[in-house]
């Protein structure tokens, strides 16, 4: 088995700790960078993320990664969205005055309206909508922690919702991108389960 | 459907947990990372760790034990204690943890709230309130600060409410009359809050028994009950409180598959 290089981008934003000691258990080859050139040659790709939709897209497009996440999906690398880094894949955020997103996938980021509470914040159960590599092993009623105040509405691509107030995309995937509302890595065996399943997509 | 959280909170002092963990099969009971990892094991849901250091040393101290954690735990952990910017804001976020508690710089400078709500997100920003009962007060409970010590005057209802405005995230609310007494947590309290805002609310103070935590979250509708040497002491197991939780009708997350 060929070890796959993985570009974990680090924009400046995220926390990746947790991420990084996730990959690092599972003897993951992976490099953090800022840099596209790093992205392009890598045979895979992690985009992360926390905080806010239109300083994470601000800060992807000032160091021109935008360009090489387009191309490395286009290229049909497997490529991994966490959080924020899953909502910029869509074409749109009305998050802080709104925002364009990458429009990779189709489908609007939009604030909770119909929810209990917001944020949505705590472990809630998967509904697996469709089968896909990625969520191999992973049944419905599995656990994710989520803490986010927005969701993804409109996606054709949902492969795991979840009930808040709404049925709302907790994982989504075409062909070889795919990408978590919740983190992975915060979520303790459905995450890990995911992150294996995402490394050997990589490595295949 | 969104479980109810159990939330062990730790008080960690120049790097060590303080408070003395009593488990048997922990050969130091004062390392953060082994009982983080004990927690989590148990079924916690999240971990609390409140920083009682005072001296820039242990504050150093802390971030350092902040980035072991995050490097060993597959659950979220907030950190609180201390916080007076936004800056300590930044650096224990970065250091790895997923939610930072405010209480006495965010009652002096509520502003403190917005700005790190705006930078970092709400979703991050936990504003814990202490409270007690106070007759003066239009909801009968005061904001109490700096580790009880200095009564505000404020009006801990109102607070939790504009503390939403502001852009929290999260509140913790810790009754200072039940806090180490184990009589159980204060409903009146958790539920006023409760009903004066739209925030996910962390029980705190009072803990002592199983049906402590089911009363909290069937009379106040608490999203999250935090306790302390009730599990320290191994006097209730997460696992136990769980499984009688779950019988009780209540929806709580139960791993059945190992890590």
């Amino acid at each position: 088995m060929t070890v796959p290089k993985i570009a974990v981008i680090d924009y400046g934003g995220g926390n990746v700790g947790s991420l990084i000691a996730a990959l690092e258990r599972r003897g993951a080859a992976f490099t953090l960078t800022e840099d596209p050139r790093d992205v392009d040659r890598a045979q895979a790709a992690i985009l992360p993320g926390d905080g806010a939709f239109g300083a994470t897209i601000d800060a992807i497009r000032e160091r021109k990664l935008d360009g090489a996440i387009d191309r490395a999906i286009a290229a049909g690398r497997p490529f991994l969205g966490i959080c924020v880094g899953m909502q910029v894949l869509f074409d749109s955020s009305d998050e802080y005055g709104g925002a364009l997103g990458l429009g990779i996938l189709p489908g609007e980021v939009r604030r909770f309206t119909g929810a209990p509470r917001v944020p949505h914040m705590g472990w809630n159960d998967l509904v697996i909508e469709r089968t896909h590599p990625f969520v191999d092993g992973i049944a419905s009623g599995a656990w994710a922690y989520f803490l986010h105040s927005y969701r993804v509405t409109g996606a054709d691509s949902v492969v795991a919702s979840c009930e808040y107030g709404e049925r709302f995309a907790a994982i989504v995937a075409r062909d070889n991108v795919m990408a978590t509302q919740f983190h992975p890595e915060k979520s303790r065996s459905t995450g890990a389960r995911l992150l294996d399943n995402f490394l050997r997509i990589a490595a295949a | 459907m969104l479980a109810r959280r159990i939330v062990p909170c730790l008080d960690i002092k120049d790097g060590r947990v303080v408070k003395g963990v009593r488990f048997v099969d922990l050969s130091d009971a004062g390392d953060p990372v082994a009982l983080a990892r004990r927690y989590e094991a148990e079924g916690a849901d999240e971990l609390v760790f409140l920083d009682i250091t005072a001296t820039v040393e242990g504050r150093r101290a802390t971030l350092a034990v902040v980035r072991a954690v995050a490097r060993e735990l597959t659950i979220p952990f907030a950190v609180g204690g201390g916080v007076r910017g936004v800056e300590d804001v930044n650096d224990l976020l970065r250091a790895g943890c997923d939610k930072v508690s405010m209480n006495s710089a965010a009652v002096r400078d509520p502003e403190l709230i917005a700005a790190a709500s705006r930078r970092f997100g709400a979703q991050c920003v936990v504003v814990a309130i202490d409270a007690r009962r106070a007759p003066g007060v239009p909801s009968g409970f005061e904001v109490v600060i700096d580790g009880g010590r200095t009564a505000t005057g404020l009006d801990a209802v109102a607070w939790a409410a504009e503390c939403e405005r502001l852009g929290a995230g999260e509140l913790l609310v810790t009754s200072i009359d039940r806090d180490g007494t184990r009589d159980g947590y204060d409903i009146a309290l958790t539920r006023a809050i409760r009903d004066a805002c739209n925030l996910p609310v962390i029980a705190s103070g009072g803990a002592g028994a199983i049906a402590d935590f089911a009363a909290v979250f069937r009379e106040a509708d608490a999203d999250a009950a935090l306790a302390a040497s009730l599990f320290h002491y191994a006097e209730l197991s997460i696992g136990d409180l769980k499984d009688a939780l779950a019988a009780d009708g209540i929806v709580v997350r139960r791993e059945t598959v190992p890590v």
